[in-house]
């Protein structure tokens, strides 16, 4: 008699707690339907977002674009190209109306999957063509690169410098033409060191491969991965820094970083998504719109010949009024 | 030109540095890789235990302010790796392969969430300064033995008294008898009164302590930061350097430094403007392992009972 009581009651408690599981599940459900028009934009990135580099400015710039517009926004970290779609597609389905696809890589993933969900909107870090959802932006640092090529032709003593990068994306072979180019403005004879490490994240190698340079002669290095800046500081040479100001990494040795801000570029889209004017385009922020900048000296720019230091400064007031174009040369090096 | 300047050119004395910063991390992976084998155990954890290692080291460095309680700790948490591995392969009998992946994909995982739980996602990525190279008086102006071997960080030189202390323990002592026992045919040593499951225990410890050395050496010598599996398979490739090398101290020592010589070649190659494209240079150190194992394949054997778990009271 007494256990069937202590039976009912088990089932009613059971009862209760089924009905509070299911309220629970229910609220957040609730939440999006009644605010259907309340913007949620994605990011999905290839590496980690502690890499000091390309994925640690697309989350930079996320999160400048949640703070800016008071949006709800979400990423995943560390996608390989084979589960980009994947990845996309759940995103597309929980009603997220604006996705960035953050690598040349996930161009076809995006792509597939904007066909399947015609009113979310994607960006992707470069693709093979735009649809009518789908646009592409990507990192024009290769504008701040021609200006740290002009200063790192002008700091070197020995007229050997060195760029080391992980692999030739698109992006990456922009920057080094570009790098390139600047640097041959000041000294057409210059000897450009290349490595790549067929890694995107292996600090250690990176390091070997700059300390490789700098024992060829390289005097000045533009570091395109972790581990580069490390090499510089160890044997005290010049060294160029990426996407954000990384001269605490080696006061003494890092001359300055062409800085990224992707902020501009993910408030603007989500911005125009919200207000129903986005357009399919190939968005560029870079120097002209305030995204690529060049990151203090930090006093280090008495080691650069004064008449560069000033070259430098008029290049990129050039570029900012349009009157100079960087080359955007994305082809392979022999 | 004169036959004796290669040997002091700087490129060459860089290359020779390089040939062993490049090998040790390897070498001490599979280092410890060979006391788990010789005892019977395959241990594919050792990526899984380096990134421990170098997340560990690192992390207890940043904090203390002591590279060396870095080391200390960055063994411990290879060593935390063994015990965890021993108690499912050893303890369990579960299969050594599908544990030791397990194993590092959850490590990989685990020090990544870890590092953003301590130090946040930001793009101040923090930084200690590495173990800085000490020249030895005098062997360090040999040439090619110099740089080789004596203007190197202290956890290089750790590593190098290792290798024969390994080779002591192995062949001369009677510790390596009855892991060589063990490894051969469990059962007899089981009736001679050794413990199976303790010097199981005991060797993926010790494998642990080892890998994570290697590991910490990539975190707080070879740089002094740590990135998301920053390890980049070098525990997988030393599984190949262990077979490469017999399981034998010395072969690995030398296999390890052909590994990397080759990474140190291909690295200053790119510089030279060579003509050949960068995936080959790039490739240059896991195609002549390969090679070099395909012309070793069957010279070398197994231990018997490696990779079978050991049941004491299983009928046969």
């Amino acid at each position: 008699m007494s256990t069937d009581r202590v039976m009912i009651s088990m089932r009613g408690r059971l009862r209760l707690l089924a009905a509070l599981a299911l309220g629970a599940i229910a609220a957040p459900l609730a939440g999006p339907a009644l605010a259907a028009d309340a913007l949620k934009v994605a990011m999905i990135l290839p590496g980690p977002i502690s890499d000091n580099d390309w994925n640690a400015g697309g989350y930079a710039g996320l999160e400048a674009a949640a703070k800016n517009l008071g949006i709800d926004v979400a990423y995943t970290e560390n996608v390989t190209d084979a589960d980009a779609e994947r990845v996309l597609r759940d995103y597309a389905s929980r009603g997220y109306g604006l996705i960035f696809a953050h690598s040349f890589s996930f161009g076809d993933a995006a792509l597939a999957v904007a066909e399947d969900f015609p009113d979310v909107k994607f960006m992707a870090g470069t693709a093979q063509h735009l649809a009518p959802n789908v646009g592409t932006y990507d990192n024009p640092d290769y504008q701040g690169a021609y200006l740290t090529g002009m200063l790192s032709a002008g700091a070197s003593k020995s007229g050997v410098i060195g760029w080391v990068g992980g692999n030739p994306a698109p992006n990456m072979l922009a920057n080094y033409h570009a790098w390139v180019a600047g640097a041959q403005e000041i000294n057409p004879k210059i000897d450009v060191k290349l490595s790549w490490l067929g890694s995107w994240f292996d600090p250690p190698k990176a390091k070997e491969a700059a300390i490789a340079q700098v024992e060829q002669g390289a005097d000045v290095l533009s570091a395109q991965s972790v581990g580069v800046i490390d090499a510089a500081v160890e044997k005290d040479v010049l060294v160029i820094g990426a996407v954000s100001d990384q001269n605490h990494l080696g006061p003494k040795v890092v001359l300055t970083s062409v800085l990224w801000d992707l902020g501009p570029l993910v408030t603007d889209a989500a911005k125009s998504v919200q207000e129903g004017k986005w357009e399919s385009k190939a968005w560029s922020y870079g120097i002209k719109e305030g995204s690529i900048r060049l990151a203090p000296f930090h006093g280090l720019d008495a080691k650069v010949d004064p008449k560069v230091l000033t070259a430098v400064d008029a290049k990129f007031q050039a570029i900012k009024d349009g009157q100079f174009v960087v080359p955007h040369d994305t082809s392979m090096v022999k | 030109m004169d036959p004796i300047a290669f040997v002091t050119d700087p490129v060459m004395q860089g290359f020779l540095q390089a040939t062993t910063r490049l090998a040790i991390p390897i070498m001490l992976a599979a280092l410890g890789g060979m006391f788990a084998e010789r005892a019977g155990v395959l241990n594919i954890a050792l990526e899984g235990m380096m990134l421990a290692g170098a997340f560990t080291g690192f992390a207890t460095a940043y904090a203390s302010g002591s590279l060396w309680l870095g080391v200390a700790l960055g063994m411990s948490a290879g060593a935390v790796i063994g015990l965890v591995l021993a108690f499912y392969t050893v303890k369990l009998t579960s299969n050594q392969v599908v544990v030791g992946i397990a194993i590092n994909l959850m490590m990989i995982g685990a020090t990544s969430y870890a590092f953003r739980a301590i130090f946040g996602p930001g793009t101040d990525a923090p930084r200690v300064t590495p173990f800085p190279p000490v020249n030895i008086p005098i062997l360090a102006d040999i040439p090619i033995l110099g740089p080789l071997f004596f203007q190197q960080g202290v956890l290089v030189y750790a590593a190098f008294v290792l290798i024969p202390l390994s080779w002591i323990v192995m062949s001369r002592m009677s510790a390596g008898m009855a892991i060589t026992a063990v490894g051969e045919h469990p059962e007899a040593a089981e009736t001679l009164g050794i413990s199976v499951a303790r010097v199981r225990t005991l060797c993926l410890v010790a494998s642990g302590l080892i890998a994570g050395l290697g590991g910490a050496f990539l975190s707080l010598s070879a740089t002094g930061l740590f990135l998301d599996n920053m390890t980049a398979g070098r525990g997988y490739i030393a599984l190949a350097i262990l077979l490469l090398g017999r399981r034998n101290p010395w072969g690995i020592a030398a296999a390890a430094a052909l590994f990397g010589g080759a990474d140190a070649f291909q690295l200053r190659g790119q510089g030279f403007g060579s003509g050949i494209p960068y995936q080959f240079l790039v490739m240059l150190p896991y195609i002549l392992t390969i090679v070099v194992l395909i012309g070793f394949a069957g010279k070398g054997r197994d231990p018997a009972a490696l990779g079978r778990p050991f049941q004491r009271n299983r009928a046969e």
